[in-house]
């Protein structure tokens, strides 16, 4: 592969991937703020929950 | 490879550990996560030796700790063990990948920055970590024994610190068989199964004794079976090294589409690597084998937790395999020499680009996950003790010191706490590990507001004690089943009937009040006694524990005196 080529897809697959890192960790982030605040109504006593539950 | 090349890449797995434990390893005070529970010195008492009532879970690692904790306090011995295990896990890993620098740096980064490492760190089961680190080291020292018949002197010693625990045991087990056990091995053979068995008497026969109470409840495997991590239906969340039961300590990253991507990066690397996994890494069949049976045994759980469940009820001991995920332990060595060997291919292709591709690749698993950075974002901080916590074990302590023997009761009766002071954060209830007195604890467990019983018979005797209608009543109850101590932790809030079941009022001497803590002495306790059957089978267990890898080591090192004497060296 030529080292020009090379450097190119190097660089759009790494950008590839931390654009998916951010987007992700955004996600996340959004996701665990609208959850609302569980810590009345959930049991101090759990061991934790399932993801379905 | 130049030196400063050779620096960084030694210098890199304690870089990264640093980064994924960040506040566990700066801060004052103790992590306290779920089963992760260490105390400024947990006293050395009969029941973590095995002699309780309950299933011996915390057998060996509990004595373990409460003997190092002589010598290393508490607080930097959990840092030690946490950074140790995962820098271990991350040089064992490199040898298993060959010659290539970035195949090394590949590896490594993901033996420590994986969801396995994840959930199992935030879940708090240190010993599997522990167990996890150990199995490339294991591999390798059974590799050696099986092809010179001689078993190296660190197998022992291995074994030990990856056994601290059943399951970590048991996949330890799986790891030395598989790769040391040969046809017609004879001797070296009979050693590693002697060195196998030896690792795990405690536990075993701390075990053997609780048989009749060791099944399960079925509903467990129900529960603790291997679930989906966002969309990421279970089977595949197994595969990336995900899929623990507890949604809580899943990182947020598993629910985006980040995890499908470290699925496509997985499965694009192991098949461009597959050729130069087999190729480099000493005994790849045998590691694609113990890793299969890892993935085969978290899908079981998945697949039919009705089957694993009838297992646990039929089968003393069979319990273990509910929380099937643990095994993963074996394919996370596998995924990250594969994930190693693609990268090297990667990298080797590229010629004049692989000063930009080398790195991108290394940091690839960071990318994956990014919120297992310090401490998975502040998941892993410590926390210190309320003052009372030290009044009330020295007061507990210097009371325990005369009069009749028997156990600590902790109230309320539950396993599991979220107390105020360590952020509302779940975990194992830390009173009766900081006093000094044998502790009798509810095993019932709550997932998500459904129960699964407990296997220690004294349980529901305790509670069938605090269910009498009058306090007088209960506390001579109480007494009768060994009880000499009530410690009542008024913090943990309740309703109202939640309070009358596992927190009543149970009158009895006081010993002290502090805080929110406040423990009375019972009158005339009949103290349990242990059968002397299983004292004598226990002590015989932790003698050969203890002397086996201690003997290995002093006949290794005599016969290495010798060979030197014999050459005049």
């Amino acid at each position: 592969m030529g080292s020009f080529t090379a450097a190119i897809a190097a660089l759009v697959v790494g950008a590839g991937v931390a654009s998916a890192t951010v987007v992700g960790v955004v996600q996340a982030q959004r996701s665990a703020g609208e959850k609302p605040n569980e810590q009345v109504e959930q049991s101090v006593l759990d061991y934790g929950t399932n993801a379905r539950q | 490879m130049n030196r400063g090349a050779r620096a960084a890449t030694s210098l890199w797995p304690w870089l990264l550990a640093a980064v994924v434990l960040g506040p566990a390893l700066l801060g004052r005070g103790y992590v306290l996560t779920y089963d992760m529970v260490w105390v400024p010195d947990l006293a050395l008492r009969p029941d973590l030796l095995g002699t309780g009532t309950a299933l011996p879970r915390a057998v060996p690692s509990d004595a373990v700790v409460a003997l190092l904790d002589e010598l290393v306090p508490g607080m930097l011995l959990q840092r030690l063990v946490l950074y140790g295990a995962l820098v271990a896990a991350a040089l064992g890993t490199r040898r298993l990948v060959g010659r290539s620098l970035p195949a090394q740096w590949v590896a490594m980064t993901a033996a420590i920055w994986n969801p396995f490492v994840a959930e199992r760190l935030v879940i708090g089961h240190w010993p599997v970590l522990l167990g996890y680190a150990a199995l490339p080291w294991l591999a390798l020292a059974a590799g050696r024994a099986r092809r010179t018949g001689v078993v190296p002197a660190a197998l022992p010693l291995l074994l030990v610190a990856g056994s601290l625990s059943a399951s970590a045991g048991l996949v330890s087990a799986l790891v030395v068989l598989v790769f040391g056990l040969r046809r017609g091995g004879g001797r070296a053979t009979a050693r590693l199964l002697a060195c196998v068995v030896a690792a795990n008497l405690p536990w075993l026969v701390a075990g053997l004794t609780h048989a009749s109470a060791a099944v399960a409840d079925p509903d467990g495997a129900r529960l603790f079976g291997t679930q989906p991590e966002g969309s990421l239906p279970a089977p595949l969340a197994a595969l990336t090294l995900g899929g623990i039961w507890n949604a809580e300590v899943v990182p947020g990253s598993r629910s985006t589409w980040l995890a499908w991507t470290s699925l496509v990066v997985l499965v694009v690397l192991a098949v461009l690597g597959r050729r130069a996994f087999l190729a480099t890494t000493p005994d790849a069949p045998r590691w694609l084998v113990v890793g299969g049976l890892g993935l085969a045994v978290a899908l079981v759980g998945w697949a039919s937790p009705a089957t694993v469940g009838w297992l646990g009820e039929q089968v003393p001991g069979l319990g273990l395999l509910r929380d099937s995920t643990r095994m993963l332990a074996l394919l996370v060595p596998v995924e990250a020499a594969l994930l190693a060997a693609g990268a090297a291919v990667v990298v080797g292709r590229a010629r004049d680009a692989q000063w930009v591709v080398a790195p991108a690749l290394v940091v690839v698993p960071v990318l994956l996950l990014p919120d297992l950075a310090w401490g998975g974002f502040g998941a892993l901080r410590p926390v210190s003790y309320p003052a009372s916590y030290a009044v009330v074990r020295d007061a507990v302590e210097e009371r325990a010191s005369t009069g009749p023997g028997g156990d600590l009761l902790v109230l309320p009766f539950t396993a599991y706490r979220a107390p105020e002071w360590n952020g509302l954060r779940s975990v194992l209830d830390p009173l009766g590990r900081h006093l000094t007195p044998d502790h009798v604890a509810s095993d019932v467990l709550l997932v998500g507001g459904t129960e699964v019983a407990g296997e220690d018979p004294r349980g529901p005797r305790v509670l069938d004690a605090l269910a009498l209608p009058a306090a007088p009543e209960r506390a001579a109850a109480l007494a009768s089943l060994g009880v000499r101590f009530v410690a009542t932790d008024d913090s943990v809030r309740l309703g109202e009937e939640e309070n009358d079941l596992l927190r009543p009022d149970v009158p009895g001497d006081p010993v002290v009040s502090s805080g929110e803590l406040r423990v009375v002495e019972l009158a005339r306790p009949t103290p349990s006694s242990t059968p002397v059957a299983t004292a004598v089978a226990l002590g015989a267990a932790w003698t050969v524990w203890l002397g086996w890898p201690l003997g290995a080591l002093l006949l290794t090192l005599r016969r290495r005196h010798r060979a030197r004497g014999g050459t005049g060296g």
